[in-house]
């Protein structure tokens, strides 16, 4: 009767041990897969709206006779300028791009897009940065170089969805 | 006592192998299962995928058209710069030989309510009903633009873009 016992609980014992073993190798591949670094999908929409934006005329002016774009702007802000009307450049560079985003790309919870994400930067300075949302982990978005003030900087949009 | 003790192992036996195979079949369900969730999961990744690209090609439909001398500006910016002053005047003119579209609509992104564009309320205005061949289109193509024209502003012209969207109606094949 002892032995029937011992070897209903050993076979117990082995099935416990292949159900655990299964579930190890299931939880390391979710693992991996989970933790996949998230590659941005460029997007061809993103690439002309940063274009475009570029051309944006905004509402600062260094003179009467010249109103700046956002790319005059950026480069304003990298000088620390002040507008005509004694507004940091800086200040309206962030204002404009979020208003941008946000009235060319619907981003919310409910929206096609949870999130984004926008960076103005060099290699080890970032000019601006602006993020709303919550992240996901499917990326598309876009990238620029522009050539400014003998500086390289990287502008880059990226959305959540 | 022999066969008798024989047909009680023959009965363990049958019920170890049933033990088995219910174990096997058990295991092999569980996998089953997991291959289906990833299945399910690679899927809808798929469909996304082939939603963007199909998006992609129509944004190039679209930049191609409005890099087109009828509509960019004069400056180098290139099919990223449509000029409205060009767009007020050429509204309307058959563009039918040129691409095969079904519309040509070209909307500004604002805050303001949507008005219908011509030359009495421009650039006062938010919608370029640029081209419409009464045709069906069965897939819409955009991108944004910049949209451009030349101002007046304190006594100097300045050249003012806002930003807008061309879009395409086609007939997709």
């Amino acid at each position: 009767m002892t032995g029937k016992f011992r070897k209903g609980q050993e076979e117990m014992v082995g099935f416990v041990m292949i159900i655990v073993l299964v579930s190890v190798i299931a939880l390391v591949f979710l693992v991996i897969s989970i933790r996949k670094p998230t590659e941005m999908r460029t997007s061809k929409e993103v690439e002309s709206f940063l274009h475009s934006a570029l051309l944006f005329t905004s509402s600062c002016q260094s003179s009467s006779e010249r109103v700046y774009d956002f790319k005059d702007l950026i480069e304003a802000c990298l000088k620390n300028e002040r507008c005509l009307d004694e507004e940091n450049s800086c200040d309206v560079l962030n204002n404009t791009a979020s208003e941008l985003i946000e009235t060319s790309f619907s981003v919310g919870e409910n929206a096609r897009y949870k999130a984004y994400n926008f960076k103005i930067y060099e290699e080890n300075e970032t000019l601006i940065s602006l993020r709303k949302g919550n992240y996901t982990s499917s990326i598309t978005g876009g990238e620029l170089l522009l050539y400014i003030s003998a500086r390289n900087l990287n502008i880059r949009l990226e959305l959540y969805y | 006592m022999v066969k008798k003790n024989m047909k009680k192992e023959n009965k363990k036996s049958q019920f170890k192998i049933q033990q088995m195979s219910f174990m096997l079949l058990a295991v092999v369900l569980f996998f089953i299962l997991v291959a289906l969730f990833w299945l399910a999961f690679q899927y809808s990744s798929l469909k996304k995928q082939a939603t963007e690209t199909s998006k992609e090609q129509a944004v190039l439909l679209a930049e191609f058209i409005s890099g087109s001398s009828e509509f960019s500006c004069a400056s180098e910016q290139g099919s990223y710069c449509v000029d409205t002053d060009k767009i007020i005047v050429l509204k309307n003119a058959s563009y039918k030989e040129l691409w095969p579209v079904s519309y040509i609509k070209i909307k500004k992104i604002t805050k303001e309510k949507e008005k219908d564009c011509n030359i009495a309320n421009y650039p006062n205005c938010t919608n370029f009903n640029v081209f419409d061949a009464k045709t069906e289109s069965t897939s819409t193509a955009g991108s944004f633009i910049a949209l451009c024209r030349h101002e007046r502003v304190a006594g100097y012209v300045q050249n003012i873009c806002e930003l807008g969207k061309i879009m395409i109606g086609y007939e997709a094949k």
